[in-house]
């Protein structure tokens, strides 16, 4: 725009004709004056005074209304996610769906070939039977299992799985259990129908184990419980300690944390080190797990290749997947039949080969001291996380020495 | 006459008395201009006098509420320019600023269109500064048809002075822009 045409617009804006105003308009709105022009700050003030508090009370009514709806959104979320907790175990997982379709199983007739891969189970597969194996056909294991037949007091006849016998943790000294089972017919046997035929004697550790091996506990109503602290995640060992010492109940622990935690080793290893190990549960004999270790002396980023093998009929990773200075546990269950010399897993990492077999498994009390941490480190977090006794874990951890393990759990069952 | 800082003051003290001809005095030397810049508006003598009515009942009305930071004429044109929006933009009337039939000024003064050598430009120029944005609208008419130096007005709209001579700057292109389509629509 020329400053020329600016300064023409300028004068035709301002050259508009003054318009005069009609006759009369003056006295019209002289009319209008209000007879009251006093200006009266009192009742300036109070009608202010009004205003100010109208508009306080719906202030205040908007954050009472917000704040109670936040508060119904956080009792529904905090109610559905009570409702939602997973199972403990696969074997409850699979109780807790009866409804799936029976007539869909389908077990593997005959045992694949040794080393082929499996597909890690499928949350949308049909639940597989809880039977163990039937037998196991080594003759190592068979002799394992009549020795161990020998040490109960009734042993265990044809229908029982050979491999529970094996690994069946012995009681405590003093209380010794006694088991008095009968030949159980095969349908019985893989259905898993175990229990009604068996009388048991536990020892104070084993009936926490069945106490723990049950569904947890219905919680308690949101609003009883004290110092809960389900609304912030616990990913980190430090913070959930702190939170121990807070006397808080931490449930939404992060249980590969506590696992990393109390599976580190002491001392860095001078090369890279696979170890795979394979044991019962520290409270139910009759679960399995197998433990992935991978330690390098340095930060890597070796990928870490584990392939199931042929005994495994499912697993469920407990913690992350194997990786570099980290500890992975899996619940294992085997096929039907699985023979000694199947494999259970293999481990590639950086040109280092591990492969476990069946007749490599172990009891729990004859585990190496790192299975029995992961172990219990991984029963304990589950205890935190379903709000059930640690009573057991702890008596475990003190018969395997895991004072740490055993004193901070012992404190977390206090803040409970 | 709009009555200067001093006068202002002791009319308002006056009226907040409670002394009714301060207002009436306050009214005598303020409605002309207040009825001009309305009729530069909206182009319409009657309506601007009903408008300059309005003005004058919405001002006593929240006479207690100004605060003395403009002069009163510039808060008085505030209010006369906010009842004129609120007039056109009601909706059987939002379409009475562009009825080429709007009724002719007839009080005897020069009209827009006698005054400026083309009237019809004269028109153009007035509908051009109603389509302006509200700010840059204000503004201009604030300070041409109003009267308002940039100082009052830069009070009233709480802005600096270098503010509003950027609107008057903005407004001359953006009505440059708009009188300068109208010529080559014409011209086709």
């Amino acid at each position: 725009m020329t400053r020329n045409r600016k300064a023409e617009l300028q004068r035709k804006l301002a050259m508009a004709p003054v318009a005069k105003p009609p006759g009369g308009l003056a006295d019209r709105i002289k009319s209008e004056i209000p007879p009251n022009l006093r200006f009266e700050p009192e009742r300036e003030r109070a009608h202010l005074r009004q205003s100010v508090a109208f508009n306080m009370r719906i202030a205040a009514s908007i954050v009472l209304l917000v704040s109670s709806l936040y508060f119904a959104l956080h009792l529904f979320s905090h109610s559905d996610s009570m409702t939602n907790t997973k199972p403990a175990t696969m074997m409850e997982e699979r109780k807790a769906t009866p409804s799936l379709p029976q007539a869909t199983v389908t077990l593997p007739n005959t045992p694949p070939q040794p080393g082929s891969a499996r597909m890690q189970a499928r949350a949308d597969q049909p639940a597989l039977p809880d039977s163990p194996p039937g037998r196991l056909s080594s003759a190592k294991l068979k002799d394992v299992a009549s020795e161990d037949k020998r040490e109960e007091a009734a042993g265990m006849t044809g229908g029982a799985p050979a491999y529970a016998g094996e690994v069946q943790e012995p009681a405590a000294p003093k209380e010794r259990i006694t088991v008095a089972s009968k030949a159980m017919p095969a349908p019985a046997a893989e259905s898993g129908i175990l229990a009604p035929e068996r009388t048991e004697q536990f020892s104070a550790a084993a009936r926490a184990a069945a106490a723990i091996a049950q569904p947890p506990p219905p919680p308690a109503p949101v609003l009883a419980r004290k110092r809960d602290t389900d609304a912030a995640p616990v990913r980190n060992f430090d913070a959930l300690e702190e939170a121990i010492d807070r006397g808080e109940a931490p449930r939404n622990v992060d249980l590969g944390a506590i696992v990393r935690h109390f599976t580190a080793p002491k001392n860095p290893p001078s090369d890279l080190s696979v170890e795979l190990e394979a044991s019962a549960t520290p409270l139910d004999a009759t679960k399995w797990l197998l433990r992935v270790s991978v330690d390098a002396p340095y930060s890597t980023s070796t990928e870490i290749g584990l392939t199931f093998g042929d005994a495994v009929a499912a697993h469920r990773a407990l913690t992350g997947a194997p990786a570099p200075n980290e500890t992975a546990l899996y619940e294992i269950e085997f096929t039907p039949n699985a023979d000694a010399d199947q494999t259970i897993a293999s481990v590639r990492a950086a040109g280092v080969e591990r492969v476990i077999h069946v007749r490599d498994l172990h009891r729990w009390n004859v585990a190496s001291p790192r299975m029995k941490r992961a172990s219990l480190a991984a029963a304990w977090a589950r205890t935190l996380q379903s709000r059930t006794g640690a009573a057991a874990v702890v008596a475990k951890a003190r018969e395997a020495h895991i004072d740490d393990l055993a004193d901070l759990a012992a404190r977390a069952e206090r803040n409970r | 006459m709009i009555p200067s800082g001093n006068e202002e003051h002791r009319l308002l003290a006056a009226i907040r008395g409670g002394d009714r001809s301060a207002a009436e005095e306050l009214v005598d030397r303020t409605y002309s201009s207040v009825f001009a810049s309305l009729v530069r508006l909206c182009h319409d003598r009657e309506l601007a006098s009903d408008l300059t009515q309005e003005t004058y009942r919405k001002a006593w009305e929240a006479l207690p509420g100004f605060d003395g930071r403009s002069q009163f004429f510039t808060w008085l044109y505030r209010i006369a320019y906010t009842t004129f929006l609120n007039h056109v933009r009601r909706p059987r009337l939002m379409n009475s600023l562009d009825e080429e039939d709007a009724p002719e000024i007839h009080d005897g003064a020069p009209s827009a269109e006698q005054v400026l050598s083309d009237a019809e430009e004269g028109e153009h120029l007035r509908s051009a500064v109603l389509l302006l944005p509200d700010d840059l609208r204000f503004t201009v008419t604030a300070h041409f048809w109003g009267g308002l130096a940039v100082k009052e007005i830069a009070a009233i709209e709480e802005i600096t002075t270098v503010a509003i001579r950027k609107r008057l700057h903005k407004a001359f292109t953006l009505l440059e822009e708009v009188l300068g389509a109208n010529v080559e629509e014409e011209e086709r």
